[in-house]
């Protein structure tokens, strides 16, 4: 039988054994469903990597303060939700964040120490660019982030302004650090980097942790 | 004599009694004759003529249970056979020099398909039970 059908009857037994090459957890931002989160999910599933998307809705007036707190322990209990669901069929879990997505990742690591997310891509990134990537190095749960940048996107500027916690790291990357791989892009703008044909050749092989030209 | 994997499938389906008789009938000869025979759920099909949902259900199943053990098989896209085998996806590499065609292949899992092998409990209680 496919794999993909091997797979998804495994799923549906309580100790059923799936078979995949990895998993990963996609945040989308504010003012949207994040419809590249559905768009990326059939790129994933042919290279066999289990993808949850979370979707906490279209969200606008509960993202700025002071509401903001409120909103992102609901996005985080969804974070750690679908990690755990992962972590249940022993998968290590890539996250995908994109805008208020990234703070909502950055946040979940920080709130949760046992939430391990060893390889992370942000983009369109609202977290301070010196948000403490480091220490949640240190602490075990995260081992490479992939941030990609432009400085076009007006967004990440704006965001600290009415979101409580961000910063523009999106456009003017993290803190360096040797584990931070940072990209600038110069006409992808806030959300144009969400295209299956980056997801396959960019996204894929830093989850995976292999060479670009292989896969 | 019965198996003991297929019992414990018996008591969660008693209503698929009739295709997992077929079932354990087929798998039980097969690795009578060879033990290290791969259990394809398309031939069980088609030598048991039975329904395929049901067989790759309970083939799964026999997998949770420790009766059989999967087995990935990356298949050559340009249809000449096996391309590669392992126990699990991730042992595979992101792309493959085909030993079949001799063109390099990147992984899809559409390429790849589940087979089966008997656990070495199956196998030990095949041997020492009595066929028939």
């Amino acid at each position: 039988m496919r794999l993909d059908e091997y797979n998804r009857i495994a799923e549906e037994l309580p100790d059923g054994l799936p078979d995949y090459r990895g998993a990963v957890l996609s945040v989308h931002g504010m003012n949207t469903w994040g419809p590249w989160q559905k768009h990326i999910s059939p790129v994933l599933q042919d290279y066999s990597i289990r993808h949850i998307p979370v979707d906490y809705g279209y969200q606008i007036l509960r993202v700025i303060r002071p509401l903001t707190n409120r909103l992102l322990q609901l996005v985080v209990e969804k974070i750690v939700d679908a990690f755990k669901a992962h972590q249940h069929l022993g998968l290590p879990t890539a996250a995908i964040g994109h805008s208020f997505g990234t703070l909502s990742i950055g946040t979940a690591l920080q709130w949760t120490p046992e939430l391990v997310l060893p390889r992370i891509v942000t983009f369109g990134s609202i977290l301070p660019c010196e948000f403490p990537w480091r220490r949640l190095m240190e602490r075990g749960q995260v081992s490479r982030v992939l941030n990609e940048t432009c400085q076009r996107d007006g967004w990440p500027r704006r965001a600290r302004l009415w979101i409580s916690g961000a910063g523009p790291s999106g456009c003017d990357g993290f803190t360096r650090e040797p584990f931070i791989d940072q990209e600038e892009y110069e006409w992808t703008d806030h959300s144009r980097l969400a295209t299956e044909m980056h997801c396959r050749r960019v996204w894929i092989p830093f989850i995976l942790g292999v060479p670009r030209n292989c896969a | 004599m019965s198996l003991t994997a297929f019992d414990n499938l018996r008591s969660i389906h008693p209503d698929a009694l009739s295709v997992i008789a077929v079932l354990e009938r087929l798998v039980n000869q097969t690795l009578r004759r060879d033990p290290h025979a791969v259990i394809d759920d398309d031939i069980i099909v088609q030598q048991g003529r039975i329904d395929p949902v049901l067989v790759k259900r309970f083939l799964v199943e026999l997998v949770a249970g420790h009766a059989l053990v999967r087995r990935a098989f990356w298949l050559c896209p340009e249809g000449e056979g096996t391309t590669s085998e392992a126990n699990n996806v991730k042992e595979f590499p992101p792309i493959i020099e085909c030993p079949r065609c001799g063109r390099e292949h990147f992984f899809k899992s559409k390429d790849v398909e589940v087979k089966f092998l008997p656990s070495e409990s199956l196998l030990q209680e095949i041997r020492t039970t009595p066929e028939g």
